[in-house]
């Protein structure tokens, strides 16, 4: 996620940092290791170097944005697939498990005040516990447990993929009428959560790293679906964009003074809490970041992170003129635009509650929206350069048309449609 | 068209997105007419069925929003091409590509709308366009008139947007009639595509792909290119 490809050996970064507080050693190493654009673009002369910088990172931004758009396009089709097959997700039976943290559940013949101030009182409760849980994180990372830190975030990706992998697979089964021994059952369960694990927190090809982190970030956008009330949803999303403003942009935001930290310390952020496009090409765009503590286990209550050992990324990255595998690899991850985790969880949310009602124009339309919401947040990263909440523009677009769609435009279509009137 | 022409090229795609976002758009508006507008003067369900006058106005609120999108996607084009570019020798969406990606972004979207939950009807339960208890839901043809109405729409819509862009490009006052073109077309397509409900889908179906054909020509006269050779250009 840094901008120039190999930036500095702490990794993604934005360009702020970049240019005040990087040493000079650092800067050479960037000349060294830049690849043939950069080369082109590094060749003119100093007075052209910083606008064409400029001009390279706009015009390789289209791209880190298509980047970006396929795997939340990815995550968005599952779910909305999941939602459509299987019964257990798609809203039609009554919920009687749900989250602790969800206590009140409205039922349809509560009256108009009762299911108000239900859904408040519940949105209120999950942010603030999703606000506790990000703070606890920034705490723990501050303080450097990371034992605790890496044992926590292990173990919650465990409970994520094998949990809720495992329910998945019985929702399939259960749809499909097919019956599965337990044998081929553990098999299948073990390297699947296995590899994961070892995709997400350790080595593994890029590509499989990205389409087991879009996969859990699915499972986890379908148990939200599943388990949160109806209008709470909406408003929990809602809450969320204005938290995620508040958190990044704010001096005293969790995620602001998480970055900060590890800009400081020079580390390599949290690999199961971002997803890295990985472009392979000095993609000088900076992270977008956001929501990295509301990646919650709700069952457990805990945040999920990942914090691969620091003290090993910087052995790799000493030796300067070493191409090692483990540098290539390292560096392939850190190259592309960043988006945390969390953003997926919650565009797909969205997009899995409106296809819950069967009708695509909405869903469409809330998947339309999203997109031009996260195109609109990446081009003004590339003005403004500095980690940006991805949900904010996002959501509110997505919310506006959600219930705007499902209030004005459907019935006009769908009268439209039976009519067979083309506009 | 999307495979060939847009896909491969990721600035188009975002444009892509952004004609289709603008559709959206403009129907937006032109159903809140229609709901403020029925419910202020209804008089009964009857009014609230019949759609002439509010298919009208969400016409011309489309080419509005046409003409809009184009005003935005020429200010941003700008920007792309002064952005000097190394190793490239275009950015994809100079000129007619340009007005093509976003009347295609147009195009999709509508079909889609027009023709995704009649998709979607026919897995399920029921089927749309079933004569039930001698009511008619629709001509038994239900299936094949959306089918290729909403891909006539779609090629319409490009077509459209190129002229209206390249007219714009002109200069309203030497190319008014290339303007006027693009809303009698729309005007044509949808006023007979009222007709429908009605008995006789013909009408619709006909005079549509007649100006598909015939706005394809002139979009074509319009963008330059000779004959269909030479839609390789648009390929890079």
């Amino acid at each position: 996620m840094t901008q120039r490809g190999e930036d500095n050996p702490a990794g993604p970064v934005g360009p702020v940092r970049r240019t005040d507080v990087l040493p000079e050693q650092t800067q050479t190493r960037q000349r060294n290791q830049s690849n043939p654009v950069d080369r082109v673009s590094e060749s003119s002369t100093s007075e052209n170097e910083s606008s064409s910088a400029q001009d390279t990172e706009l015009k390789y931004g289209a791209e880190a944005v298509i980047n970006l758009f396929i795997p939340v396009t990815a995550c968005m089709i599952f779910v909305i697939a999941s939602v459509q097959c299987l019964s257990s997700y798609s809203g039609q039976q009554k919920q009687t498990v749900s989250f602790i943290y969800t206590p009140f559940h409205p039922a349809d013949d509560d009256s108009a005040g009762t299911i108000i101030w239900q859904t408040v009182a519940n949105s209120l409760i999950m942010i603030s516990v999703i606000a506790v849980m990000t703070f606890v994180l920034v705490l723990l990372y501050k303080y450097e447990c990371n034992m605790l830190l890496g044992g926590w975030l292990i173990f919650s990706t465990m409970t994520l993929i094998f949990m809720f992998g495992y329910f998945y697979l019985q929702q399939i089964l259960k749809v499909n009428n097919a019956a599965l021994d337990w044998v081929t059952l553990g098999i299948v369960m073990w390297n699947f959560g296995i590899v994961g694990i070892i995709c997400i927190h350790w080595k593994g090809p890029l590509f499989l790293q990205q389409c087991y982190l879009i996969i859990s970030a699915a499972l986890m956008a379908l148990i939200f679906i599943k388990m949160l009330p109806n209008w709470t949803t909406w408003l929990i999303l809602a809450f969320l964009s204005i938290w995620d403003l508040i958190a990044v942009l704010c001096p005293y935001g969790p995620l602001n003074m998480l970055l900060q930290l590890a800009n400081d310390r020079e580390d390599e952020l949290f690999p199961a809490l971002i997803y890295s496009s990985g472009a392979g090409i000095a993609v000088p765009t900076v992270m977008v970041t956001t929501s990295a503590g509301t990646f919650l286990a709700p069952l457990l209550g805990m945040a999920e992170t990942s914090d691969p050992s620091p003290q090993e990324e910087v052995q790799v990255r000493q030796p300067r003129s070493q191409r090692s595998s483990e540098r290539t690899r390292t560096d392939e991850r850190r190259e592309g635009v960043k988006l945390g985790l969390g953003d997926f969880i919650f565009y797909s949310v969205l997009v899995g509650k409106a296809s819950q009602l069967h009708d695509w124009n909405i869903t469409l339309a809330c998947i339309l929206s999203i997109l031009v919401g996260l195109s609109t947040t990446l081009i003004i990263l590339a003005f403004f350069k500095k980690p940006l909440p991805a949900l904010p523009i996002s959501l509110t677009l997505g919310l506006i048309f959600y219930f705007t769609t499902t209030y004005v435009i459907a019935p006009f279509m769908d009268l439209c449609i039976m009519k067979q009137v083309f506009l | 068209m999307f495979t060939i022409f847009v896909a491969p090229n990721s600035i188009r795609v975002l444009f892509w997105i952004f004609g289709g976002f603008c559709w959206l758009v403009s129907l937006l508006v032109g159903s809140l007419f229609w709901i403020i507008w029925y419910s202020a003067t209804s008089t009964g369900s009857a009014l609230q069925t019949d759609l002439t006058f509010a298919s009208l106005i969400t016409v011309i609120v489309q080419e509005g929003f046409r003409l809009l999108s184009l005003w935005g996607l020429a200010n941003a084009v700008e920007r792309l091409e002064s952005i000097n570019i190394r190793g490239r020798t275009r950015s994809g969406m100079a000129g007619s590509s340009g007005h093509f990606v976003l009347g295609l972004g147009f195009g999709t979207i509508a079909c889609l709308f027009h023709s995704m939950n009649v998709m979607a009807s026919a897995l399920g339960p029921g089927s749309p366009g079933l004569e039930i208890d001698g009511v008619s839901h629709g001509s038994p043809s239900f299936y094949i008139t959306s089918a290729f109405l909403s891909a006539a729409l779609t090629f319409n819509h490009c077509a459209w947007t190129v002229i209206l862009g390249s007219s714009l490009n002109k200069g309203l006052k030497d190319s008014w009639y290339l303007a006027l073109f693009v809303a009698a077309a729309h005007l044509l397509t949808t006023g007979t595509s009222l007709f429908n409900n009605q008995g006789s889908i013909w009408p619709c179906i006909i005079t549509s792909w007649i100006v598909v054909i015939a706005s394809a020509a002139v979009a074509f006269r319009e963008a330059g290119l000779k004959g269909l050779a030479s839609t390789a250009e648009f390929h890079n």
